[in-house]
């Protein structure tokens, strides 16, 4: 604890001497400069940079972007330490689940008037990440992209026994009972017990008719018979169909596709660099109802939001405004690091079509987004550890299980409306 | 005169030498101290400090008895494992490099060789460490279940399940730390006079007798020490356990300290006044059992 505390006042302090550094003289000759953080470490920061600085090419003399990277663990925690004190950056990126609780803790600001100058449009934007960035009538999230879930697919081991891409539950059973292969090491579909199990059981809580919050958005909605199915899926699928080893860790799921030992791994579009530099013969697709009937792929996104400042001058919100809509509508570069562009007009151009991996990784209109709720990680978070006992155990009962979550779930609700 | 203003440097000297690490001492640690003592005591605002409320004890009443808060299930499923890892690693801590500083201290060939290599890992940082422990124990892809199924062993769930994740936990910090105790009970052996051996011997003791009447009371000072310290470490565990299993399989390593952490920065729901409540407890469990352990050692020497 002492390490952590020592960790954030140096931080802070590394943030206030950047704070200094925006009065030096040369940086007066621009009309508004812009502090920007993001959470991007790997090669996708590169990407955000490059973009940033073209951004700030085409408004030289005028608008400065100044851009932080923050990693994404330490990102909320410098956060919540900042924004009170009116120290915050002047524009983010932050994950779309948490913009409703931290519009609703009063640290972001809405974009909708700001939104007309620039004639920024909702039809432009993927509609159903789009309305998910509006909390309690106001908008404080403006998407970035959309990163869902998907299935990559060994071409090699699927050509050698002669089995298609499946796309039912059905069919992927049918797929393991060929594919997993003790003798040679082989296995249908490794499933990490871990992160990212989560968003598995997300896309199969939506594909078996679940939710994952109630109607209010305050408590667990999981606790239902899809909420049960989706939670069966997995316990089945290994130690009833064999379709992963067992006690599978984070990554590793990862590793055993990247050595040719895997048919089918399911990840994050994020990877598909990684996996593109094992040099495995592979592909991607959708995997909308891989386990259930209504199509539903989990999505994250990331999205632009406003820290609440002390002041802002109308010069610099709409300095703002340019920047966000200029990086959105820019954004093609942005796929290529393992992204699906929010923005339509990105998203059906040819260059995004033509991107090998990307553009046939989800049916984007069966993304799927937990209800916007302030309370989305007290009321439903619950459920990962619960996802991964299932899929440690093959005897430990279900309903126990979504039980437990829910009652945890309903608790930590508790803690954070004060009841 | 000058003479006068001389001896007054002289006297305060030291204090200008101490006074740096007087000053970090209290930002970083008497004023947190107390400081979290005070927040424990109110409903604390993060985001709006200006909104906190003064609750007094209510916080410690959650956490230690109000079995509808889910803080009060955090505050004892942490401390029960915490207790869990002192329990195992503790023992293990003090014995083990008890035994490598008796061996060492007989000096056998290339001892000085086993020594550096005892000592190494202590220099690791604790992200190091459990990344170089995560390939050894990775369930499927690690190099010890490789090694193990070539022999014909099944998969060993090291991190994965329990109680395989107290001794893989257990293991790593055994590893880690072994060199700092090992030291401290080497020069201590150094310390006892041979004469005293040789009286032994000519008194015919044999080896055990020598070992039980000599030189275990002559390590009671080192004992006492590297017990409590090491007790105190053990309670302040957070490293292992966060970056080896995250505080899995169903969050029975997740150790108090974590929940503290989690709950104080968190990107979650920052709670500040229950976070330092339980450091508190913490603080009081830990106080306790180093006078308890200091007492008790004490007399039995």
């Amino acid at each position: 604890m002492k390490k952590g505390l020592m960790l954030m006042l140096v931080t802070m302090f590394i943030f206030s001497l950047v704070g200094c550094g925006n009065d030096t003289p040369e940086e007066e000759d621009y009309l508004v400069t812009i502090t920007y953080w993001n959470i991007f470490t790997g090669p996708d920061g590169e990407e955000m940079v490059a973009m940033v600085n073209d951004f700030n090419e085409l408004h030289d003399g005028v608008i400065k972007v100044n851009t932080q990277t923050v990693p994404a663990n330490d990102f909320y925690e410098i956060l919540n330490t900042v924004v009170p004190q009116g120290e915050g950056p002047d524009v983010a990126i932050m994950h779309l689940d948490l913009v409703p609780k931290y519009a609703d803790l009063g640290m972001l600001m809405p974009f909708d008037d700001l939104m007309d100058d620039v004639e920024m449009n909702s039809e432009d934007y993927i509609p159903a990440v789009w309305d998910a960035g509006v909390f309690d009538g106001s908008r404080y999230g403006i998407p970035l992209d959309v990163h869902p879930i998907g299935l990559y697919y060994n071409q090699d081991i699927l050509d050698e026994y002669g089995v298609e891409v499946p796309t039912t539950y059905e069919e992927l059973i049918a797929a393991c009972e060929i594919l997993t292969d003790d003798s040679i090491d082989q296995w249908c579909m490794p499933l990490s017990t871990v992160w990212p199990s989560g968003h598995l059981y997300t896309s199969a809580l939506f594909q078996n008719g679940g939710e994952g919050l109630d109607s209010n958005g305050e408590y667990p909605g999981f606790n239902t018979s899809g909420g049960y199915d989706a939670l069966k899926v997995f316990q089945d699928l290994i130690y009833t169909h064999n379709a992963s080893p067992k006690n599978v860790g984070v990554d590793e799921d990862l590793a055993l596709f990247r050595q040719g030992k895997a048919a089918f791994h399911i990840n994050g579009i994020w990877m598909v660099n990684a996996i593109i530099d094992s040099e495995i013969n592979f592909g991607t697709a959708p995997i909308d109802t891989l386990f259930g009937d209504i199509p539903a792929v989990w999505a994250g996104s990331h999205n632009f939001v406003m820290p609440r400042p002390a002041k802002v001058s109308e010069e610099k919100q709409s300095a703002i405004m340019e920047f966000v809509k200029y990086i959105t509508e820019n954004s093609i570069r942005w796929a290529g690091a393992g992204q699906i562009p929010a923005n339509i007009q990105v998203l059906e151009s040819d260059e995004f079509k033509a991107l090998e991996y990307i553009s046939t990784f989800a049916n984007v209109s069966s993304l799927a987004f937990v209800k916007p709720s302030p309370y989305f990680e007290d009321a439903y978070t619950t459920i990962y550890s619960r996802v991964t006992e299932a899929m440690t155990s093959g005897t430990v009962n279900i309903q126990t299980l979504l039980d437990e979550a829910e009652q945890e779930g309903i608790q930590r609700a508790d803690a954070a409306l004060g009841r | 005169m000058q003479h006068s203003a001389v001896s007054k440097l002289k006297k305060s000297l030291p204090l200008w030498f101490i006074a740096p690490h007087l000053i970090i001492f209290a930002i970083f640690f008497i004023i947190p101290f107390f400081y979290g003592i005070v927040i424990s005591l109110y409903n604390w605002n993060m985001f709006f400090p200006d909104m906190r409320e003064f609750i007094g004890f209510d916080n410690f009443n959650s956490i230690l008895f109000d079995q509808d808060s889910i803080y009060y299930k955090y505050f004892w499923n942490g401390l029960k494992n915490t207790l869990t890892f002192v329990a195992i690693s503790v023992p293990l801590l003090v014995s083990i490099p008890m035994l490598f500083a008796l061996l060492i201290n007989v000096e056998p060939k290339g001892y000085k060789v086993f020594r550096g290599i005892f000592f190494m890992p202590s220099l690791l940082s604790i992200s190091t460490l459990v990344l170089i422990w995560r390939w050894v124990l990775n369930t499927n892809v690690g190099i010890l279940n490789l090694t193990l199924s070539e022999f014909g062993f099944e998969n060993i769930p090291w991190l994965a399940d329990q109680p395989y994740a107290w001794f893989s936990l257990a293991m790593m910090t055994v590893w880690w730390t072994i060199g700092a105790n090992m030291i401290i009970f080497t020069a201590a052996l150094k310390e006892i006079p041979t004469s005293l051996y040789e009286a032994a011997e000519v008194a015919g003791a044999n080896i055990f007798q020598k070992f039980l009447h000599i030189t275990i009371p002559s390590l009671k000072n080192p004992l006492i020490y590297i017990t409590i310290m090491t007790t105190l470490a053990s309670f302040n565990v957070f490293g292992q356990p966060q970056l080896a299993t995250g505080g899995g399989p169903t969050e029975t390593t997740k150790v108090l300290m974590m929940y503290i952490r989690e709950i104080a920065f968190g990107g979650g729901r920052p709670n500040p006044g229950i976070a330092t409540a339980m450091a508190v407890c913490l603080g009081v469990i830990m106080i306790t059992i180093s006078i308890a352990q200091s007492k008790i050692i004490k007399r039995l020497g």
